[in-house]
Formats: C-alpha cells, sequence, structure tokens
C-alpha cells in the first residue's frame, strides 16, 4: 500500500489493536469504485471494464483491515446491494462521479432511498464525489446540494448516532484518499462504541 | 505443407513443425513447450469415411493403418511406422496394387473416419436438472427455453427432469396419468448420496433400464406430457426471510441426476443439463450459508486460503464428475445469474467431462436464450456431436506424449508412448471425453526421447484415434495420422536454430504457453505464473532473435516470431492471469473457455480484435492500443466474451443530431450499419453467445474496451497533438512499448 504507516503496522504485526470493518462500495455505474478499490489494495491506478458481479478485497489502514465489497453499478444490478448491506455494522460508501451531472441527480434518488429504508438507514454513509482531478467537476458544497443531504447535517458524530458524510477524492491525484481513510478509521471506532 | 492446410485437413497445429532431433537439443532449444492443439470433430470437406473396422497392429502400439505404413510387392504385409511391427493383411485387403489402394492407405488421406459396424447405441440422453428457486419471470422464461428445445432433440433422443430448490424432485416422465415426482431431502443426514439411496427410493430395480422408459423416455412420447409439467412448474415453496438465501440442494440435485444416468444408462451417451440461478445453501456441496450477512467467498478469500466451504463443495463436486466420467455422461452447467452460483467449486464436473458452461446474468438474458439454443440447431440441425468417447495419442519411437490440456479426463493408460515428463493431465496416452463438438480442441505435449546426436530413422509421426458416439447413436472412429521433419542434424548449431525457427507457429505457441499458464492458475499464485511466462519469453527471443550482445537496438525478430511478444503482453493482462474485479466464478468461466476452443479462437481471447470503420477508406483490423481510437470513426472489438460497438465521439454527436435519418446522408447509415452486420455474423457463430454492447466515447460501457487495450496514451504520458486521435487510458501500467524495451534489454544481456 502507497500509505505506509509502519508504526502502525508493527503493532499491528504484533497483533494490538487489530480491528476489523466491512465496508460496501457502491455507487451508479462509471464513478470509480472498481478503481478505487484497486487503488486502496495494490496503489496503483488502473482501469478496469464495468463489474458486473460483485468481488470484494481487503486493505489495511492505521490498525484497521478493512474487508470491501465492490458491487457493480449498472441498474439492473442494484438489487444486490441490500443483500451485501445486511446490518447496521457495514459501512456502505456510495460513490458519486462529480463530473456527471445525470449520474448525480440519479444518485440523489439513490442516496435518499438509503436514508429513508429502515434497514440501510442504520448505516454508515460515506458518499464520495469523484474524479476532483477532471477539470470541469462539481465541488463539495455544490454536490451536497445536488444531492439534497446538508438537511440531514453531515458528519461523523451525529445526534443519531450514524456517520454521514460527503468527501472529494481522486484516484489519479490522489487527493483526499488519506482524509477518507481516516474518516473510515474513525466510523469504525464509532460502530463498535454502538 | 503449411501450418493452416495441415488445421484445415486434420485440425491439428503444433508449436514446432521442425522437431530436434534429441533430448538435449530439445531441452536446448525448444523455449515453447513441444505441443499441438488438436479438434477430433474438426469439419473438414477432405474427410474421408468409410464403413469398415479398421485394421491396427498388432504390435504394443495399436496403431492404424495409415499412409505412412511401408508397404511393398506383393503387398501381404504392412509395416507399422510406430513399432516396426510386420501385419499380415487380412484376405480381404488382397488386390492391393500402386494403383489400387484402399483409402486409409491413400498419401492425402492422413484423416479418416471409420464407421464401426457394432449395435447401435440409443441417442444420446438429455436430463434436465433445474433450480426453481429463481424469480417468477425468469423461471417462465428458462421453462419456454426448455419447451422450445423439446422441438429441437431428435425425437428419439431421451429426455428426463429433475427440479431442485429446497428439495430435489425426480419426475416420472413414463407415468403420464398425472405428473408424478419422487421427492428427495435437499440436506440429507449422511452428506454421500449413493446409487443404492436411490434404488431404495425409486424401488423396482429392475426396472431402472432406459427400456423400461420411467424417468428417461423418447421426446416423441413425452413431449405432451412433458409440455405440460414444465407449464406447471412452480417456485419452490419454501417461504425466504429477507435477509436469507433461498435453500438450494444444489449438490443433492447432481447426485440424484448422476446417479440416475449411471444406473439407467451407463456407457451410453448423455449429457447432465443444469440450469443453476443462484449458490447452493444447503445439503452436500454448498458453497455459502443460508445466512445474508455470510457473503460468498472471492478471490481474496480463495488466495488466503480463508474459505469455509470451498474445498469441501469442490472435493463434493469433483467425485460427483469422476462418477459422470465412469460411466459415460458430460455435465453442462448453465449459470444464470448477476452473483456468483458457485461455478467456482463446481467446475471440474464440467472440466472433467467436456461438457458445456454457460455464464449469463439470467435466464431471460439472450447470454443464455441464444447460447442453450445453439446448443441444438449449430450447423444446420447436422448435431455435429460426439459422446462418450476416448482420445488415444500414438507417438513415433523418439517422441512421447507428456500430457494433455483440455477438457477431459485420464484413462491411466501408460504405454510406451508415455514420457518422463507430466504436463497436463499426464502419466496416460489416451483420455476421456464425455461429450465434444465441432469446437472442442485439446491441447497435447510432447516430449524428445531420442538420445542419439543423429536424426531417428524413423519418421516423426503422431496419430490420435478418436472413438465417439455420434448424434445418431452410431460407433465412430476418427483417425488422424500427422507427420512432421526433424531437423537435418548438421555441426552448425545456428543452421539447427534455423531450421526450428522456420518451424515455429507462434500462434500455436502463445496458446499453448496461456492453457499451460491457466493451467499452472489451479495450483500456483497468479504472480509466479507471469514471472514464468517472462521468463520464457526472454529465453525464447535471446535465443531466436538477431541481436549484438548487450545492444537493444540492433535487436530484430524474425517474421514468425515477431507477434509472439505480444501475444504473451496481452496474456499477462488477460482475465486469465488478473483476478481484481472478477469473480472466482467469473475467472472459472473465461479460463475454461481458453481451454476448450481452437487456435483462432483462443487467440481473439488472448489478444481480442479491433477492426475500424471510418469514411476515410474501407474498413480494417487497427492495432489494440489507445492511439487506435478517434473521434470520426467506429471500431468493432471482439474479445470473445464480448462484441462491443464503439462510436467516436463526433460519431455518437452525428447520431445523436439524427443524421442518419437524413435521407441525404446515405454514406452515414451505411457507415453505421457495417460494424452492426459484422457483429452479427459474430454473434451467429460465437458460443457461448457473448455480451453484446453499443457505446459511445466516454460513456461507462466503453471501458469494456478501454481497460484492454495497450495503454500507449495515459494521464501521465504526452497527451496526443491531435485530440481527435487517441484516447488518454487512466493507468499506471505499463504499455507495450515499454514491455518490448525491457523484453530487449534483457534479451541481449550477456
Amino acid at each position: 500500500m502507497f500509505i505506509v504507516d509502519w508504526f502502525y503496522n508493527i503493532f499491528l504485526w504484533l497483533g494490538f489493536f487489530k480491528k476489523e470493518a466491512k465496508i460496501v462500495i457502491i455507487g451508479l455505474g462509471n464513478a470509480g469504485k472498481t478503481t478505487l478499490l484497486h487503488l486502496l489494495v495494490t496503489g496503483n491506478l488502473k482501469t478496469h471494464t464495468p463489474t458486473i458481479r460483485p468481488n470484494a478485497d481487503s486493505f489495511t489502514f492505521g490498525n484497521v483491515n478493512f474487508k470491501a465489497y465492490d458491487l457493480g453499478g449498472q441498474n439492473n444490478l442494484r438489487f444486490l446491494w441490500k443483500q451485501y448491506i445486511p446490518d447496521n455494522k457495514t459501512i456502505i460508501v456510495f460513490m458519486v462521479d462529480s463530473t456527471d451531472y445525470n449520474s448525480i441527480i440519479e444518485s440523489k434518488s439513490e442516496i435518499h432511498d438509503i436514508l429513508s429504508d429502515e434497514n440501510l438507514g442504520e448505516s454508515p454513509l460515506l458518499i464520495l464525489g469523484s474524479k476532483t482531478d477532471a477539470q470541469a467537476h462539481y465541488n463539495r458544497e455544490n454536490l451536497i446540494d445536488l444531492l439534497d443531504i446538508r438537511r440531514f447535517g453531515l458528519g461523523l458524530n451525529r445526534p443519531n448516532g450514524v456517520p454521514l458524510d460527503l468527501l472529494m477524492i481522486s484516484s489519479v491525484n490522489k487527493n483526499g484518499i488519506v482524509d477518507m481513510l481516516n474518516w473510515l478509521d474513525k466510523c469504525t471506532d464509532i460502530i463498535k462504541k454502538n | 505443407m503449411s501450418f493452416d492446410q495441415s488445421e484445415d485437413r486434420d485440425g491439428v497445429r503444433f508449436s514446432w513443425n521442425v522437431w530436434p532431433t534429441s533430448r538435449v537439443e530439445a531441452t536446448k532449444n525448444l523455449l515453447v513447450p513441444l505441443g499441438c492443439l488438436y479438434t477430433p470433430l474438426h469439419q473438414s470437406p477432405e474427410i474421408t469415411q468409410v464403413p469398415y473396422p479398421p485394421l491396427r497392429c498388432k504390435g504394443i502400439c495399436n496403431a492404424i493403418l495409415n499412409p505412412y505404413c511401408t508397404i511393398a510387392p506383393p503387398y501381404k504385409t504392412w509395416v507399422c511406422p510406430f513399432c516396426l511391427q510386420h501385419n499380415q493383411f487380412p484376405p480381404h485387403y488382397a488386390g492391393i496394387s500402386d494403383v489400387n489402394r484402399p483409402a486409409e492407405l491413400l498419401p492425402h488421406v492422413t484423416t479418416i473416419e471409420y464407421q464401426l459396424p457394432t449395435a447401435e447405441t440409443p441417442l444420446p440422453i438429455y436430463l434436465f436438472v433445474v433450480d426453481v428457486c429463481v424469480p417468477d419471470d425468469e423461471l417462465q422464461s428458462l421453462t419456454d427455453s426448455l419447451t422450445m428445445s423439446l422441438s429441437l432433440i431428435p425425437e428419439n433422443s431421451y429426455v428426463g427432469l429433475i427440479t431442485f430448490g429446497s428439495m430435489v424432485q425426480l419426475y416420472e416422465l413414463g407415468f403420464t396419468s398425472c405428473p408424478k415426482s419422487y421427492v428427495f431431502r435437499g440436506d440429507p443426514p449422511t452428506n454421500t448420496f449413493k446409487i443404492a439411496n436411490l434404488m431404495q427410493k425409486v424401488g423396482s430395480p429392475e426396472t431402472m433400464n432406459l427400456q423400461s422408459k420411467r424417468f428417461l423416455v423418447p421426446v416423441s412420447e413425452c413431449e405432451f406430457h412433458l409440455t405440460s409439467i414444465l407449464e406447471e412448474i412452480q417456485k419452490d415453496p419454501c417461504r425466504v426471510a429477507s435477509d436469507k438465501r433461498p435453500l438450494r440442494a444444489t449438490g443433492m440435485a447432481f447426485s440424484v441426476a448422476s446417479a440416475l444416468l449411471s444406473t439407467v444408462a451407463s456407457n451410453m451417451g448423455g449429457r447432465i443439463m443444469a440450469f443453476v440461478g443462484g449458490p447452493g445453501t444447503s445439503g452436500p456441496g454448498l458453497v455459502v450459508s443460508e445466512d445474508l450477512r455470510e457473503p460468498i467467498r472471492s478471490h481474496h478469500e480463495v488466495i488466503k486460503g480463508k474459505t469455509k466451504y470451498t474445498s469441501k463443495a469442490y472435493q463434493f463436486y469433483k467425485s460427483i464428475g469422476e462418477r459422470s466420467v465412469a460411466s459415460g455422461h458430460a455435465i453442462d452447467i448453465f449459470s444464470c445469474s448477476l452473483d456468483q452460483v458457485g461455478l467456482y467449486e463446481m467446475r471440474e464436473m464440467v472440466k472433467l467431462t467436456g461438457g458445456y458452461m454457460v455464464l449469463a446474468d439470467s435466464f431471460d438474458h439472450p447470454m443464455f436464450t441464444q447460447s442453450f439454443q445453439k446448443i441444438f440447431t449449430r450447423e444446420d440441425n447436422a448435431f455435429k456431436m460426439g459422446y462418450n468417447a476416448e482420445i488415444q495419442v500414438c507417438t513415433s519411437m523418439s517422441l512421447k506424449v507428456c500430457g494433455a490440456i483440455g477438457h477431459m479426463s485420464s484413462k491411466n493408460n501408460k504405454t510406451s508412448c508415455v514420457g518422463e515428463n507430466e504436463i497436463g493431465i499426464g502419466g496416460t496416452s489416451s483420455w476421456k471425453v464425455c461429450a465434444l463438438d465441432q469446437n472442442s480442441t485439446f491441447a497435447f505435449y510432447f516430449e524428445i526421447a531420442n538420445t542419439q546426436q543423429n536424426a531417428p530413422e524413423q519418421l516423426g509421426l503422431v496419430q490420435f484415434i478418436t472413438s465417439y458416439q455420434n448424434s445418431f447413436g452410431k460407433q465412430i472412429l476418427r483417425v488422424s495420422t500427422i507427420r512432421r521433419e526433424w531437423v537435418q542434424h548438421t555441426i552448425e548449431q545456428q543452421q539447427n536454430i534455423t531450421m526450428l525457427a522456420n518451424g515455429f507457429d507462434q500462434e500455436t505457441s502463445a496458446v499453448l504457453m496461456a492453457r499451460l499458464a491457466v493451467f499452472k492458475a489451479e495450483t500456483e499464485e497468479l504472480p509466479d505464473i507471469t514471472r514464468w511466462l517472462d521468463k520464457m519469453l526472454i529465453k525464447l527471443v535471446s535465443k531466436y532473435a538477431d541481436y549484438r550482445r548487450d545492444d537493444p537496438t540492433s535487436f530484430k525478430l524474425v517474421l514468425n516470431f515477431s507477434i509472439y511478444p505480444h501475444f504473451m503482453f496481452h496474456l499477462r493482462r488477460s482475465s486469465f492471469l488478473q483476478v481484481f474485479n472478477s469473480s472466482p466464478d467469473e475467472s472459472s468461466f473465461y479460463r475454461f473457455m481458453l481451454n476448450r476452443e481452437n487456435v483462432s479462437n483462443s487467440l481473439i481471447m488472448i489478444q481480442p480484435t479491433l477492426e475500424k470503420y471510418s469514411f476515410n477508406g474501407p474498413p480494417h483490423p487497427e492495432v489494440l492500443s489507445a492511439s487506435s481510437i478517434s473521434t470520426d470513426s467506429i471500431l468493432l472489438l471482439d474479445t470473445f466474451f464480448h462484441v462491443l460497438i464503439f462510436h467516436g465521439e463526433t460519431i455518437a454527436q452525428w447520431r445523436k443530431a439524427g443524421y442518419d435519418k437524413d435521407p441525404q446522408h446515405q454514406n452515414f447509415r451505411d457507415l453505421l450499419q457495417a460494424p452492426k452486420d459484422d457483429a452479427a455474423h459474430i454473434l451467429k457463430e460465437r458460443f457461448p453467445y457473448p455480451r453484446y454492447i453499443v457505446c459511445d466515447q466516454h460513456s461507462g460501457e466503453a471501458r469494456f474496451l478501454l481497460a484492454i487495450i495497450d495503454p500507449n496514451i495515459t494521464h501521465t504520458s504526452n497527451t496526443p497533438q491531435d485530440p481527435s486521435k487517441g484516447e488518454i487510458v487512466f493507468t499506471d501500467d505499463v504499455n507495450l512499448h515499454v514491455f518490448l524495451e525491457h523484453l530487449k534489454k534483457f534479451a541481449v544481456q550477456s
């Protein structure tokens, strides 16, 4: 992995503080889900064919071992999302292509469906605006408005105890990746406490 | 004779067409294994068919009389070229002369089919095994396909029906007053289901044969009854909670199916056709638990050895495969689901028996419906299929067979033709294949056994003897006798190398290496296999290229080696050796297909083809690279598994503006139509039916193309001068140019 955190890795090797977390990466087609997972697992950027069947891999950040499921985004595949999010211990990472207006609008309704779902709504949700390396993209504030999520209140420590946030990343220039990992790390602690 | 001619006539292609004379030379110089790809049911107008049995050599080789046998006046005996045994001609062969020879001795009849005068066997048996835990609309579509197939199956063929969900139901089709079936528990107390259990359940052992027509009945006698049963099939009644998977007793269903066929129709051609819509969750062979909280295993867990059910399920299904091999039946799996069904665990059943494997999104998707239909309608209903087959290999004394890679099982027949080294399924010179069609292709690997320096006096010969039952119940024996030259040994080492090089077939070599790599992938780690491929490639080119030591710029490959490194580049990147973004089921399917097809189809899988259509001239093949993309052209990509039409940005804009609807733009309409016509042609021929995609540049689906092309333009390289030419690929992968530069550097190193 490109973020070498040797100090924590030694502890991890010794078996201290070892935490496990499960994340499920969802979002519409071509949002960059597989590209992000590949980057987190191998440290390399790669173009992939559209994902059809779910696949999984794991990566370590700090003292957390993340098990990540990468689900396809095409319309006919979305029924699988629910099957991979069985309980509120799973962190949902929802990726949105920040360069594509139409897909942002479509994502909006999917995200609201998740937030209002009696089961999925209990899971921590991290929305990722991807492809910030592109010249024309919506920034974080734009996305929050377009997705109409400001009214839910964003942050790790929300009154209802379920983290919800929106972060911006680029798998190409790797901006925002460390912030995202830190968020996931903290979120793991919150899940543990609940 | 050129490589192609030999393929047209005999259905065989060798990696090396001139053979080194000794074991030492072979080890030193054959840096791609000596091997061939052989298609036993290869169709060619040149194949001679005769209505009598063959003459076999009475020596240990057991080879069959062929054009390379020595016969001399007075034509009373023939000398076997494999073991040099003298054989008497039987009386009915009297009258042979220089001008009057039986077909099998004519010089051009290197492949011949004998129709054996044995009693006819019944027509092939089709046993349907149907998953009923699928959504109603899919179940409807599946039963529609099955009903349709009844009108395509020859009416004297036997059919049977098993359904499975939480339980397994075996239908007694011979009982026509009402639908009658025997129900088996999906999770029996003991995890082994034996033929005895089946007998105990269905009773009357004396009726367990084809003649009694209880469970397997000719189509002509049960079509109406079976159609009405299919119409009535209901979804599994077992209620499924929202956090659970349906209970699916896939393992039991296969157990009952294979036990039934081996009891009722042992050693008669037949196939179990299983239609699976989800993972097995109950009884033996389960691949994941009922609880959705437990996701199905991924490659990551398989590699780490952290799977819960995989190895047990794998062994279970393998044992069913072995039982089917023993009784001569093929197992087909039609896996139709957007998530995995456990093909990874079940693959051995299909691989060992030579069945069909189809991976589709659902039962109403053309990838299933078209593929299924094609099985019955290919080649104008002529059913060029073989059942319950056996392939035997005979070699000259200086040559030995090391093994085979393909969908077959060892017969453990260790004859004198078997070599010391083992490659693939080895230690035998004959293999069982329960079903094959005209595409089924097998890789055979050989070694040179001669320890002398001088060229062997014997001819370099391989004979393939394939016995099978055809679709009409006839026993056929196909014999191909293939000859290749030995290197004319000289003192000059370089001359020997040149002779070997002239006989190198880079396409066949690439496919033989790919099969070997995929075979290794069963037991070895993928990075190790990639390193092995690299090492072999470097050794090969440093032996056969022209260069000055330590001078990469002087490196030059002769024509028949020139594209071999390109094949290796694409093979390393292919989904055969890269598993990220593939599930274990998908990887199993891709690898399965590579081990089944002939040289040209396998090459499409390794290095897909790209065809370009534009206003600047007729359609032409393009290099598979990012620089081949342009905004004003259409590309047709064929990866064997996907057929994709890619509209460049400008073309897409014109189309969206409706120019193709304008009567003045006939040529634009023609341009849009041309790739569609060519794609339709591919779709018609291809089995299984591929995923067909039409997309525009910069769309999400364009990634089917961007992910496999050579990324010679990336976000970090210099962007092209003209933005209408080429496409930027976001990747850190090395491109072909860098790969070749490294190859040159390593190859010329002293």
